[in-house]
């Protein structure tokens, strides 16, 4: 049964693949190709975030996934598990796998993954071949603040050349 | 060493009178700001951005691609952006000549010369800088902001790292390989 909740200052575009129960808070954007698949559970995205082109976010568990806000999700990536905090970025083809959850203010790198089961913890850094942690070293202040624009921006520009969703 | 000839649906592709052959499958946005150079080879599934754009007056190309270039299917070219002096926005995507960009590959570069080849499953990061006659191996992560010297082989990651140097001869042999890559694809 499909109940697609749509916030008013959110931006989805047509071509993604939206399926189940998903709830879209307000002011984020949902790029072209993008897929979020609530087959078990349901799926409740936050405000003001971005997902880009062919990000996958799946729930097959029952309990919702649930994603916070100012979250950037980039290309290729895939959210599994129960969900992240606010603020974190998730980088191209990273993968949160398993029953695993992000916390606040995490990056995942460029094709890295958390291990299938684990609660990555505030502020942490997931980087480098083989796979290493670290601490985040600066405040979240510079990223935030071009998240803001970025947003912006799109908001801007993405409904002038592609199909966009109508909020109820 | 002769490459097969590969066939293709007449009706599942475009045919531009410049030559380039572009797929009815393939999920472009904002087609008015993409330029494709001439006899360019756009496989099925290829994302292309072109409406993230530098804000501005209107008719600025955000993906620039030129001649006997073939974008991989399910890869991804997107425009890099970043945040200069409080100012946010969204930089143009050049691509050289000759650049064959393997499948499921994701381009967020700002520049790649001519006579590159990028591998399968890449990660070119943002803002990154790829000079001609390069190769990018398989499954290759650029960093961000990386420039990628002229001749040099960039493999592993991430960060991937310069592994060896090609000679200057390389430049005819991409050259060849993808006037023959074209030359080879032909509808059934």
């Amino acid at each position: 049964m499909g109940r697609l909740q749509i916030a008013p200052q959110a931006l989805v575009c047509k071509n993604t693949i939206i399926e189940g129960d998903v709830q879209i808070g307000n002011g984020t954007v949902v790029h072209v190709g993008a897929s979020i698949l609530a087959k078990n559970g349901p799926i409740i995205i936050g405000s003001n975030n971005i997902i880009s082109e062919r990000a996958t976010i799946i729930n097959n568990h029952a309990h919702p996934l649930t994603i916070g806000d100012d979250n950037l999700i980039e290309t290729d990536s895939r959210v599994e598990g129960r969900g992240m905090g606010h603020r974190n970025t998730v980088g191209a083809r990273g993968i949160i796998a398993g029953t695993s959850t992000l916390g606040n203010n995490c990056v995942v790198g460029a094709a890295c993954t958390t291990d299938l089961a684990e609660n990555v913890p505030d502020n942490t850094v997931l980087f480098g071949c083989p796979q290493a942690r670290r601490v985040r070293a600066d405040g979240n202040s510079d990223h935030l603040f071009m998240h803001k624009k970025h947003l912006e921006y799109i908001h801007e520009m993405l409904p002038r050349y592609n199909h966009i969703i109508e909020a109820e | 060493m002769e490459t097969p000839y590969s066939t293709y649906i007449k009706a599942e592709f475009i045919e531009t009178d410049t030559g380039n052959k572009v797929s009815r499958r393939s999920l472009i946005s904002g087609s008015q700001n993409i330029v494709l150079g001439g006899k360019t080879i756009v496989h099925p599934k290829c994302t292309i951005r072109g409406d993230l754009r530098r804000a501005g007056p209107t008719h600025q190309a955000s993906v620039l691609i030129g001649r006997f270039c073939s974008l991989g299917p399910y890869s991804v070219l997107r425009p890099p952006h970043k945040s200069y002096k409080g100012v946010f926005s969204y930089y143009p995507l050049k691509i050289g000549d000759h650049v064959d960009i393997g499948e499921n590959s994701i381009i967020e570069a700002a520049s790649i010369g001519s006579y590159v080849v990028i591998g399968k499953n890449c990660i070119i990061g943002r803002f990154a800088i790829i000079k001609d006659c390069c190769l990018i191996e398989d499954g290759a992560i650029v960093a961000p902001n990386t420039v990628v010297p002229p001749f040099s082989v960039v493999a592993a990651g991430p960060p991937a790292k310069v592994v060896s140097h090609l000679p200057e001869s390389i430049q005819e042999v991409f050259e060849a390989r993808s006037k023959d890559n074209y030359a080879k694809f032909v509808h059934e």
